[in-house]
Order: C-alpha cells, then sequence, then structure tokens
C-alpha cells in the first residue's frame, strides 16, 4: 500500500469517529440562575425583531419566553416589530390589520442592519460580530449561547428605575439612577424604552393564522429617543439620577401591562453595559 | 484590511514581479495573471404603491474583483468585495468591503494542495458542495486546506479541512472532510476498453462545534457519510447517491435528534435527436451547517440538487420552486426529440420538442416528537404536494432568418410552504409563451417574447411583453413590461417597466438598464432568495482580463 493509502486510511478512521451520537435525555439543567447577595448584577437585554406576518416569528417568541423562564428579571425582552413582517393590511381586512410599529422600532431595526434580513432575528446586548464594527445579529437558536456568557460576565454599571404615572394627564416619569462600577471611557448613553405585554391580536404561525395570539414585551416608544441621553465619560463611583417623562401613547396602550426598559450603552460599540426592567403601575 | 490580509497581497505581488523577470531572463511565458470585475450599482426611489422602500443611502452597490496568478505549478490569487451598502435583497449582513478570498495552490501529477480558499464538491454535494453564487449572495468557502490525490488513474482522494466563511467573518466551527472517487474503467487494467463504464465514491463529512447551548445536550461532532455510483453502457447512463447524518439538532429542524438521509437518483437516454431523463429525490433532515443556530443560505456544508426545470421565462420565474431541506420526496422525467429537417413534423429546418413533468411533496411522517423529530416509510410519499410542472415546448426554426419557441407551463406551488402565505395556501397557473427572433443580417436580429400567465390565486393574471433589439457583437437594447392585469385589487394592477442597454466589447460588458421590480423569490438550482420590489436605476459594468 502506498503511503497515500495510509495517509487516507488514518484519516477516514479519524473522521469517521468524529461523530457524537447523543441518546436522551437531551435537555439539562442548564443556564446562569440569578446571582445572588446584593452587589450589581449583569442583565441583559434580548431585542427580537419581529412581525405579525412572518410565519417563523412565533418559535422565536417560544425560544425568548423559555429563556425568560429561565433567566427571570435578569434577561430583558423587547419584541421590535418592524420591516414589512410588521406591516399591517389595510383597514378593512379580516386580520393582520392593527399597526405594531413605531418609529423606535424601525430605527433600532435600521440602524443595525436588521431590516432586510429574514425575520426572526434577534441581539443580544447589541454585542458587536466579533471582528467587525457590526452588531452580531443573530438567528433564535444563536440567543442562548450569547446570554448565558453575559449573564456571567462583571457588571459595570448599574441601573434603578423608579416609575410613576399620571393618569390626570396620562403622562409616564421615569426616575433614573445610575451607579458606575468601572470608569466607562468611551462615553454612554441612558435610554429609557416602554413596552407593552399581552396584546392579543393575529400572528401567523408554521400552524396556520392565530387570531387570539399573546404578543409580549411589545416596544412601544422611548422617553428619550433611540440612542438616547448622551452622558458622556463616567467614572467608577459615579452617581447620576436623571428624569424623564413622556406621554403614554399610543391611545389603545394599557397601562397596567406597560414596562419601563432602561438601556445604558457604550457610545462607541453600541453594545449594552447594563440593562432593567421595571413596571410601570 | 487585516494585517495577515495584506501580507499576503505583499507576497503575490512579490513573487509575480519576481516571475515575471525570471521568466523575462529566460525568455519564457508560462506565467500569466487573470482576472474579473464586476460591479453592479442601483440608485433606487421610494413607490410606495408597489412597496419599493425607500432606501437612506439612495445608491447601493454590490462589486468584486478576482485577481488569479499562474506561474508553473503555482497559482495564486484574492478576490476583493465591496458592499457599500448591500444592494436590496442581499443580506445586509454583507455591508463593508475587504478581501474575501485568498489561497495558494499546488499541483502536480501526484496532488494539488490548496491553502487558504476553496471551493470543493463531494460527489453531488449531499454531504459537501462550497461553491459561490453571488446572484445569491452565497458563498460558503472553506477557509483552510486541500488536498487532492491522484495516485493512479482512476482514483482521486480528497481531503478538506477549514472554517466557512460566513459574510466578512470565520465562525470558529471547522469543517473537515474526505472523498474517494474510483473509475474503474481507468483503474483496473484490462477493463478500459469495456462498454460498461462504472464509478464509485464514497464521502465522509463531519463538523465541529461547541456545545454552547446550557439547556440541551449538544452532539459537537456531526458526521454525514455518502455513497455513490455511476454507470454507463452505451447510450444509458444512471447514477445515484445515498446520504446519512447523524443526528443534527439545530434551528432549522427546531432542536430534534432524528438522522438525516438523502437519495438523489438519475436514469438517462441519449441518441442523437433524442433525449431522456427521470431524476428522483428523497431528502429527510438534511439541513447541515457548521453553525447549528443560522438559516437561511448561511453556512450550509452540503446541496441538495433539485429535480425541477430551471425555468428562466420572466414569467416562469414568479412560482420558483426552493429545495426543503427538512423534508421532501420528488422525481422528474423530461424528453427531447428532435423531428429531422425535410421531414413533416420537422419541416424544412428541423423541429424539437421538449416534455418535462415535476413534482415534490413532503415526505411520509409519522410519531411526531418534540425531541426525536419523526419517523418516515422510506418509499413513503407525504400527503402535502409542494410543487409540480409540467412543461411542452416547441422550438422551430421557420427559415433562415427566424425561429419561434412555443412554450406551454402548468405549475401547482404551495405558498405556504415555499413563502410562508398562509392566506392562500395553493396556486394554480397556467403560462403561455411565444418566443420569436429574426435576424435581419448576421449581425443584427430582433427578438420578441409574449407570455401571458393566469391564475385564480394570489396577484391573479400577468401578461408580459418583451422586445429586444440586438447589434452583433456590441449592442443589445431590451426593453419589457410586465403587468398584473388581473390583480382583484385594481388599485394593484401595475406594470413593472424594464428597460436596459448593454454595451460588449474585449470581454467588458456595461449596462444600463431602468426597473420598476416586483419582489419575489430567485431561485439559482433550487437556493433562494428573496428580491423585494424596487424602482431605480442599475449600472453594471464587468470585465474579463
Amino acid at each position: 500500500m502506498k503511503l497515500s493509502h495510509y495517509i487516507f486510511s488514518i484519516l477516514a478512521l479519524l473522521f469517521i469517529s468524529s461523530c457524537d451520537k447523543i441518546e436522551g435525555p437531551y435537555g439539562q439543567s442548564g443556564g446562569t440562575g440569578p446571582v445572588g447577595g446584593d452587589s450589581i448584577v449583569q442583565n441583559v437585554l434580548l431585542e427580537d425583531f419581529t412581525g405579525h406576518t412572518c410565519v417563523a416569528c412565533p418559535n422565536a417568541h417560544r425560544e425568548a419566553s423559555r429563556l425568560h423562564d429561565n433567566y427571570k428579571e435578569r434577561l430583558v425582552i423587547l419584541a421590535v416589530h418592524a420591516d414589512f413582517w410588521a406591516t399591517p393590511y389595510p383597514v378593512g381586512a379580516p386580520k393582520f390589520t392593527y399597526d405594531f410599529r413605531n418609529p423606535i422600532a424601525t430605527q433600532i431595526a435600521t440602524d443595525f442592519n436588521v431590516i432586510g434580513q429574514p425575520f426572526p432575528k434577534g441581539m443580544v446586548n447589541r454585542m458587536l460580530n466579533p471582528g467587525t464594527t457590526n452588531q452580531l445579529v443573530l438567528d433564535w437558536a444563536g440567543w442562548e449561547s450569547k446570554v448565558d456568557p453575559w449573564l456571567n460576565s462583571l457588571a459595570k454599571a448599574g441601573i434603578e428605575i423608579t416609575p410613576s404615572y399620571n393618569a390626570g394627564n396620562n403622562m409616564m416619569s421615569a426616575e433614573v439612577k445610575i451607579n458606575v462600577v468601572t470608569d466607562l471611557l468611551d462615553g454612554v448613553s441612558l435610554a429609557v424604552y416602554f413596552s407593552e405585554d399581552s396584546i392579543v391580536k393575529w400572528q401567523k404561525d408554521n400552524a396556520g393564522d392565530i387570531e387570539f395570539y399573546v404578543h409580549n414585551h411589545v416596544l412601544r416608544g422611548s422617553f428619550n429617543g433611540m440612542y438616547g441621553e448622551d452622558l458622556g465619560v463616567l467614572a467608577a463611583g459615579t452617581e447620576i439620577t436623571k428624569t424623564y417623562s413622556v406621554a403614554l401613547l399610543p391611545s389603545d396602550v394599557r397601562v397596567d401591562y406597560v414596562h419601563l426598559v432602561g438601556v445604558l450603552t457604550n457610545n462607541i460599540t453600541k453594545e449594552v453595559i447594563q440593562v432593567i426592567e421595571v413596571k410601570l403601575n | 484590511m487585516t494585517l495577515r490580509q495584506s501580507v499576503f497581497i505583499i507576497s503575490l505581488l512579490a513573487i509575480s514581479i519576481n516571475a515575471q523577470q525570471s521568466y523575462a531572463q529566460q525568455g519564457l511565458n508560462t506565467s500569466n495573471f487573470s482576472g474579473y470585475f464586476e460591479a453592479n450599482g442601483q440608485y433606487y426611489k421610494a413607490d410606495s404603491a408597489i412597496d419599493a422602500p425607500e432606501v437612506r443611502e439612495k445608491w447601493l452597490n454590490n462589486g468584486f474583483m478576482v485577481l488569479n496568478y499562474n506561474y508553473g505549478n503555482l497559482s495564486a490569487g484574492i478576490r476583493y468585495e465591496s458592499y457599500l451598502n448591500t444592494l436590496l435583497g442581499f443580506d445586509p449582513s454583507y455591508k463593508g468591503n475587504g478581501i474575501t478570498n485568498r489561497y495558494v495552490t499546488y499541483t502536480s501529477d501526484l496532488l494539488t494542495v490548496t491553502a487558504g480558499n476553496f471551493y470543493e464538491q463531494f460527489g453531488s454535494g449531499l454531504v459537501f458542495r462550497s461553491y459561490w453564487e453571488p446572484n445569491l449572495g452565497l458563498d460558503n468557502s472553506l477557509d483552510g486546506l486541500k488536498i487532492v490525490l491522484r495516485p493512479r488513474a482512476g482514483i482521486t482522494l480528497k481531503g478538506v479541512i477549514g472554517r466557512q466563511r460566513d459574510f466578512f467573518t470565520y465562525p470558529e466551527n471547522i469543517v473537515r472532510g474526505i472523498d474517494g472517487d474510483f473509475q474503474l474503467n481507468d483503474a483496473i487494467p484490462g477493463f478500459e476498453n469495456s462498454k460498461l463504464r462504472i464509478g464509485v465514491g464514497g464521502s465522509f463529512v463531519s463538523k465541529f462545534q461547541k456545545d454552547d447551548k446550557p439547556s440541551l445536550k449538544l452532539p459537537e461532532n456531526v458526521g454525514a457519510y455518502a455513497g455513490r455510483l455511476n454507470m454507463q453502457y452505451g447510450k444509458i447512463a444512471f447514477d445515484a447517491e445515498y446520504a446519512y447524518k447523524i443526528n443534527d439538532p439545530s434551528q432549522a429542524n427546531l432542536f430534534t435528534y432524528n438522522t438525516g438521509e438523502a437519495l438523489f437518483t438519475n436514469l438517462t437516454y441519449t441518441q442523437k435527436g433524442l433525449g431522456i431523463r427521470f431524476s428522483g429525490k428523497r431528502v429527510s433532515n438534511m439541513d447541515f451547517r457548521s453553525d447549528r443556530s443560522v438559516t437561511g443560505t448561511r453556512l450550509q456544508i452540503n446541496y441538495l440538487p433539485a429535480v425541477n426545470r430551471q425555468q428562466t421565462y420572466r414569467l416562469a420565474t414568479l412560482y420558483p420552486f426552493a429545495t426543503q431541506s427538512l423534508g421532501e420526496m420528488g422525481g422528474s422525467s423530461e424528453i427531447y426529440y428532435s423531428f429531422k429537417p425535410n421531414s413533416t413534423l420537422g419541416g424544412q429546418y428541423g423541429t424539437t420538442i421538449m416534455m418535462n413533468y415535476a413534482a415534490v411533496s413532503d415526505i411520509d411522517r409519522k410519531n411526531l416528537d418534540d425531541t426525536l423529530g419523526y419517523t418516515s416509510d422510506f418509499f413513503a410519499v407525504g400527503d402535502d404536494r409542494y410543487y409540480q410542472e409540467v412543461t411542452f415546448e416547441v422550438n422551430k426554426k421557420i427559415s433562415k432568418k427566424s425561429k419561434v419557441i412555443v412554450s406551454y407551463l402548468y405549475q401547482i406551488y404551495d405558498r405556504e410552504k415555499l413563502e410562508g402565505k398562509t392566506d392562500e395556501r395553493q396556486v394554480t397557473s397556467h403560462l403561455g409563451v411565444i418566443e420569436y427572433t429574426y435576424k435581419f443580417t448576421s449581425k443584427k436580429s430582433i427578438r420578441f417574447d409574449i407570455e401571458h400567465l393566469a391564475t385564480e390565486q394570489d396577484r391573479g393574471n400577468w401578461a408580459m411583453f418583451l422586445v429586444e433589439f440586438s447589434m452583433a457583437p456590441h449592442w443589445t437594447l431590451t426593453a419589457f413590461d410586465e403587468w398584473n392585469y388581473g390583480n382583484k385589487d385594481s388599485d394593484k394592477q401595475f406594470h413593472y417597466y424594464n428597460g436596459s442597454i448593454n454595451y460588449v466589447k474585449d470581454g467588458t460588458r456595461l449596462s444600463v438598464s431602468y426597473a420598476r421590480q416586483r419582489a419575489g423569490l430567485l431561485c439559482v438550482g433550487g437556493v433562494c432568495r428573496f428580491v423585494p420590489a424596487s424602482n431605480g436605476i442599475s449600472f453594471t459594468v464587468s470585465s474579463r482580463f
């Protein structure tokens, strides 16, 4: 036998042994649970780009829900309804006429190059795609593997939000307190969004069109724009308190289902430094 | 550009200069440069009537340049790509520019070795095919090492290892594979002149991706193997390939742990004036990627050939079939026959007819399970018909100056499965085409293409009229209009105009066109991408040198 035959025989044996046959049970108790103690913990923002006419999107909703069940309040979810998947059917159509879109959602999807991609997609903490200056846009199967390491990382800052709502003038307020743990030399921005749970509307799914689908974590708007307020460079130990107010719109938003989401981002990379979610009422 | 890329380019240029000097001194000329350049740009304007979006940049551009250098047994090349920003319909993740492909290859009688980016295919691709299809925005080249050994006539052994390209990055997951191909007539003494020609081959491909999903036990090494046979006896040829893949939970199969398999067969008969082909395919859970968490055309390791025809007429592309890697069972048959000139049916110049039938359905699925997926009877066809087509075409030269093609296409198309549109599951359509070409002189000709598609579903009836005037070898002027006159919504009975001017000279092509482009799928070989509606002026420059 020639040398080449030996080499290929050995390679063949090595390769054929390169298979991992998995026997059940297939699930395992994985994932990082909430960290105990009173220290500031790192939370994670998951932005789920979705639309009511996207048949594959409920798979992503289910994955987001599963992850939220596992990580609880440490995983903050925003369902960003955008692109033509979120375009409503014409008025008078029997279904899909509700407009989940808003300028903030569209701007997030546009600025991070998600518009034009096949939905569903997602971003975890708006992390960068390694080796590039673009955000990493992930299919839903890739979310968990990115969420877990973020939850295990050391928090660079903490956020607390004290919300309030004035029914008389339909205004929401958010008092946001930031505690800086390590120097934030790239500069940071603080955005405060609001989302709504339990909106029952049509949704396409692989199994067909679902009339009473429960839409959760729907991004409804922002107190201070998509990127928020530029707070500049912050040194470790800094404490800042900011207060923002905005009307609770659109008019059909139900105050009891609204959450406020505070997001602190790096001004250069746009990555999320810290995120927190609190119920409005 | 990274340091590694810079060093590579400088090295390539240095080798080139040295080689040219050396050969100039020796008076030899065995080295050469070759290349290809292409740039596609479009100026967009919003057209709310057809849902063509406003493009913030106004102007988008995709382009690339390939440069290859050969020097004796060595060859090397690079490819630069630019997406500033990505044309609509291509994944915006391409946004950016840089060197995306570089390689060095050494070739001798015994072996060919490549370091860097390379493309390769094992058999028909059921377990491994890396290729570049810029029209789809698809490039799954491997960056690594490739060895091709030819130890004796008729025997080819291949080994590959590398990481796959994903836009402008190379994820850390590894793909490795081996393939052996044995053409027995060439390899076995005394069998060379046999009328029966036989070839066999086998492949094994494995990917490594770490288990980074805390909630599941995932296989980090996923292997797939395939065996193939090709035989030819006179005018009859038969080839078949079977592939098997172990458990490969992924987003595509919703993290189920069942195995995958695929079978692809072809039987052909050819003689002068007659060609007959039968193809069959069965695919089950064969979505195979180097990253379990991506979808679309990204990071595909294998390729599942389509059995349906690659339709080229404009309206025939309204309902293209995309291969269903998670499960499909289909077959097709095609027959060509040419009636001789000066015969009753052939007329003075002869006539060629073609008939084609293709049908693809789901596979039979039983015992549905969240973790194991399903079981399936290998020979049973599922209830859901995904696609069906019947084509009949007559191609006739009428005179020395004119010819006509008359074509009819009947299609059944499952919109829910193939486009995710649940409103109206199945589209049934009838398409008629008349294409007529008249040559004024040996260089000047005019072509008319009239098409009509009739359907009760989706957007209703369409008509298309195309006229193309050619002045060989340089100029081609084309104009056409696709008119959706049968749309049930009278406000959406749009015209989709297109006018273009092409100029070709010495391997260089310049093209300017205005198009109001309808939304739809663009498919090549069963692999598709969605093209959104757009309105604007396009420019294309390409040059081969």
